[in-house]
């Protein structure tokens, strides 16, 4: 689909991708932080590095929860090891930085507070870690591969917690979630 | 060989990665600002109101009541705080004057749940600014209940107050609400109120300071009782209406007594 392409101009080639907006990959998640189900969709930058921005929702029906939740979030993946190195299996971590939309959350305090009455609470930092098995799908379509991961995340709330007190343990702060990614050609 | 060690490697990671997920507590989590518990989590004032019921004589009856306050994420301090009131046999409940989270997002709720789950007595606990944020409003009311109520304990009047106001974005407390219940109060032995926030502290402003005062004068009630300051005062900072009682936060190594006497109410304020 965006196999470079050269120009030239005069003297100069200029090599371009074509369509480099297309997204390289489309996911679904389950839980994680991101609301009861979100999509995403991102770009392979370099061998190992993988950004993606879901949008994830969160509410009665959906998830079960009283209030509903808007969730964007920009989630920075790492793949672990080289590819190929643990066969299909991908490890990798990274960070999501995840901005929440509901009730009572504000990046700046409404003007009645007093000056840092509290942190934004907007905006938070979602660790993870996990892995992802890739199957190949061996087709000259538009599909290349398909993925099937599961992580555990935390919130940097939680981590500071974890550290500040001995009763919230690293096991208090974790949670799982599962998911697909669907890499096109 | 590399086939064997990759075969170890992505062993390793799966029996590390599976020990992970079934030590968790709360395997899925969809939001931090996620609303909504399940049973038995639910309601949990309203089944302490009704074991205090079982405690409860029609006519007057000498008891003592433990109070704690801004707990916070002072987790460990909060551990102490249950462990010295659960060392103590006569007391009826225990009171938790708001601020039970940071931030008000769920885990703190649960956590918060999970180390009260431990104490013995019953435990009633009110809202405090804190619990307002992001979505805890919610998450309290189905925790714990409404967020104001009344109960009749041996023959007093305890009233339990939402007096927050910034994080409600309300100019006022339901000053209505509080004056319906204090209004044919008069024959109870005593009547306490309790509240997260005294009146003289920062959410109030003048008019609000006056107005409540005014109605605990005007309604004769006999205590006055915060948390939110996170510091140990007690007095009359008013010429005229009842004795008010700020209570420590958790970290500052105290639990607090009321002795509800045929007399007099005393505060004993005990280390531990």
């Amino acid at each position: 689909m965006d196999i470079p392409r050269e120009l030239i101009i005069g003297s100069d080639t200029i090599t371009y991708r074509p369509k480099w907006f297309i997204p390289s990959h489309y996911s679904a998640q389950y839980a994680g932080l991101v609301g009861f189900m979100s999509i995403g969709a991102g770009y392979d930058f370099g061998r190992r590095y993988k950004p993606t921005l879901y949008y994830g929702l969160l509410s009665h029906n959906f998830g079960g929860s009283s209030v509903t939740v808007h969730t964007i979030s920009l989630k920075n993946s790492w793949d672990l090891f080289k590819p190929g190195m643990l066969g299909n299996l991908t490890p990798r971590a990274g960070f999501s930085i995840n901005w929440g939309h509901t009730n009572n959350t504000f990046h700046r305090l409404p003007p009645h507070y007093p000056d840092k009455y509290y942190f934004q609470n907007k905006v938070h930092l979602v660790p993870f870690w996990g892995g992802e098995y890739k199957i190949s799908l061996n087709g000259n379509g538009l599909l290349k591969k398909m993925g099937i991961y599961a992580e555990m995340s935390t919130l940097d709330a939680y981590v500071l917690e974890m550290i500040r007190t001995k009763y919230v343990t690293p096991f208090k702060i974790w949670n799982l979630s599962m998911g697909v990614t669907l890499y096109l050609n | 060989m590399v086939q064997k060690h990759t075969y170890i490697k992505r062993s390793l990671f799966l029996i590390v990665t599976a020990f992970a997920v079934v030590s968790c507590d709360n395997l899925f989590e969809y939001s931090p600002y996620k609303a909504g518990v399940r049973a038995p989590d639910k309601d949990l004032n309203i089944k302490a109101i009704r074991e205090i019921e079982n405690l409860n004589s029609s006519g007057f009856r000498p008891f003592t009541i433990g109070l704690v306050g801004d707990s916070h994420t002072y987790y460990d301090y909060y551990e102490k705080q249950v462990a010295h009131l659960n060392k103590k046999d006569d007391l009826d409940f225990v009171v938790h004057l708001g601020d039970i989270t940071l931030s008000g997002i769920y885990r703190e709720f649960i956590w918060y749940k999970e180390i009260s789950s431990k104490l013995k007595h019953p435990l009633i606990t009110i809202i405090g600014n804190h619990d307002y944020l992001s979505n805890g409003e919610f998450l309290y009311k189905e925790m714990f209940g409404p967020y104001n109520f009344s109960i009749v304990h041996n023959n007093c009047l305890l009233v339990f107050l939402d007096n927050v106001i910034w994080e409600k974005n309300v100019q006022d407390p339901d000053f209505e609400w509080l004056e319906e219940v204090l209004k044919d109060s008069e024959d109870y032995i005593y009547r306490l109120v309790f509240s997260h926030i005294p009146p003289w502290s920062d959410q109030f402003n003048t008019g609000n300071e006056f107005y409540f005062n005014m109605l605990m004068e005007k309604y004769n009630v006999d205590f006055s009782i915060h948390g939110h300051t996170h510091h140990f005062w007690q007095g009359r900072p008013y010429k005229n209406g009842p004795p008010y009682l700020t209570i420590s936060s958790s970290q500052k190594g105290e639990v607090f007594f009321l002795d509800v006497k045929a007399d007099t109410l005393q505060v004993r304020r005990e280390h531990y």
